[in-house]
């Protein structure tokens, strides 16, 4: 079988620090896997990897068949990519947002248009499409940035850490169209977590990212069984990552609070 | 249609040749530029204020002083091509930290990832980062010196043509 996305022995240095080590992962087609780690895990560099944003130090991936070292160019278009930080203008409208995607990834006009309307629709914004996205609430922006990575119908989906910043309710709302877009296209999609129930809710299979290195892989179910009887997914995280005690790594850098922080402000 | 066939199937539209591709992609990101100006025109303004300022108060001021030797070359003729210059590179830094400061770089990567011309993204660069027209305030500075019958670019290529000096 064909993997959606397959790494092998994928390794990222930078300097002295490998962020990711020695990555052997396959996720099958139509699959909605779940990256888990603590901040610095990885998961972050791993996806940019993917996307052909970062070349890997060593090591090669294949995205929907495409070599990310050497056709580049086939597996940006096979994918759609919803960045943790905010990626839709604030300046501009949705339609018009959707309408810079479209015009980039080379969708003819007539059907450019349909896409537009039909992915507003889905994501239910329909009758805010005309204002300004700065105006929009932080679950709206979100479903609007899903919205325009997905415009193009690719068959891989990535999106890291899709619901940081958003209040439960917005949370549910985003959950709700992934597994809808899912169901609906059949996209394989790739997501970045810190949210235990966010994987559990919505990811077949997860795999536990700890200092750059897969440490554990496997269905949700699976892995709380693994711990022990009765163990939640926090249990696994804790478990596998063992951060719980490790003040000095737990909750990310500076850099990282600072930037989550930012984030979540923006989405408002 | 089974997802293992969503896989295998081609993805995408015939994509134009690269030549074309270019100028499509670089439209398609100057338009965005142009819109949101559309949307903000108040923007244009604030980005004018400092070259109004220096040169109708302090290119004013200074002339009239004639305290730096500009030889035949008035004063306001000399100060121009410099101010130009100054709001362009001052937008080139501001934009560009705006960029570096991550208010912008979740848009930057969303052009990367998209098989968008490469070359053709450097627009975003010249828009967003550097003396676009509609984003920058040198077109108002120099349509300041047009309105006043001469152009900045006249002198610039001929700095030593003696010439009336003209008074404001």
């Amino acid at each position: 079988m064909r993997a959606a996305i397959e790494t092998r022995d994928l390794r990222r240095e930078f300097g002295s620090v490998t962020a990711v080590d020695a990555l052997s992962l396959e996720v099958r087609p139509g699959e909605v896997f779940g990256l888990l780690g603590p901040n610095g895990a990885g998961k972050t560099t791993t996806i940019k990897m993917l996307i052909t944003l970062l070349p890997p130090t060593s090591g090669s991936a294949t995205v929907a068949g495409h070599d990310i070292a050497h056709e580049a160019r086939a597996v940006r278009r096979s994918i759609g990519y919803v960045p943790q930080l905010l990626s839709s203008d604030g300046a501009l409208s949705a339609r018009e947002n959707l309408d810079i995607s479209g015009h980039l990834y080379h969708i003819p006009a007539p059907e450019r248009r349909e896409r537009i309307e039909e992915a507003l629709r889905f994501m239910g914004l329909t009758d805010v499409g005309d204002n300004l996205v700065r105006t929009y609430s932080g679950g709206m922006v979100r479903r609007l940035e899903i919205a325009q990575a997905m415009l193009h119908a690719p068959p891989v989906l990535f999106l890291d850490e899709p619901t940081v910043g958003l209040d439960p309710t917005a949370r549910r709302a985003v959950w709700e169209h992934v597994r809808k877009l899912r169901e609906r296209e059949g996209t394989t999609i790739l997501l970045t977590t810190h949210y235990m129930d966010e994987a559990a809710e919505l990811c077949e299979r997860v795999g536990i990212m700890h200092l750059g290195k897969l440490v554990a892989l496997g269905t949700p179910e699976s892995l709380a069984a693994e711990v022990g009887p009765g163990a939640s997914l926090d249990d696994v995280f804790t478990h596998f990552t063992g951060s719980e005690l490790d003040d000095t790594t737990a909750g990310g850098t500076y850099r990282d609070v600072a930037r989550t922080r930012r984030t979540a402000r923006r989405l408002g | 249609m089974t997802s293992l066939e969503r896989v295998a199937r081609p993805v995408g539209w015939a994509e134009p040749p690269s030549a074309v591709r270019f100028f499509q992609d670089a439209w398609t990101v100057a338009q965005g530029e142009l819109r949101k100006l559309a949307h903000d025109p108040t923007e244009l303004l604030t980005r004018a204020v400092q070259p109004v300022l220096w040169l109708l108060v302090f290119g004013q001021v200074l002339a009239q002083a004639r305290a730096i030797p500009t030889g035949n070359l008035g004063y306001m003729d000399f100060l121009a091509p410099g101010v130009l210059a100054q709001s362009a590179l001052f937008s080139a830094i501001f934009f560009g930290i705006a960029v570096i400061w991550e208010r912008d770089l979740g848009v930057l990567h969303k052009y990367l990832v998209s098989p968008a011309s490469r070359l053709a993204l450097a627009p975003y660069g010249v828009c967003v980062c550097s003396p676009c027209p509609g984003r920058n305030s040198s077109v108002i500075a120099s349509s300041l010196f047009w309105a006043r019958g001469s152009s900045p670019w006249l002198r610039i290529q001929s700095p030593n043509a003696p010439q009336a000096t003209g008074s404001w």
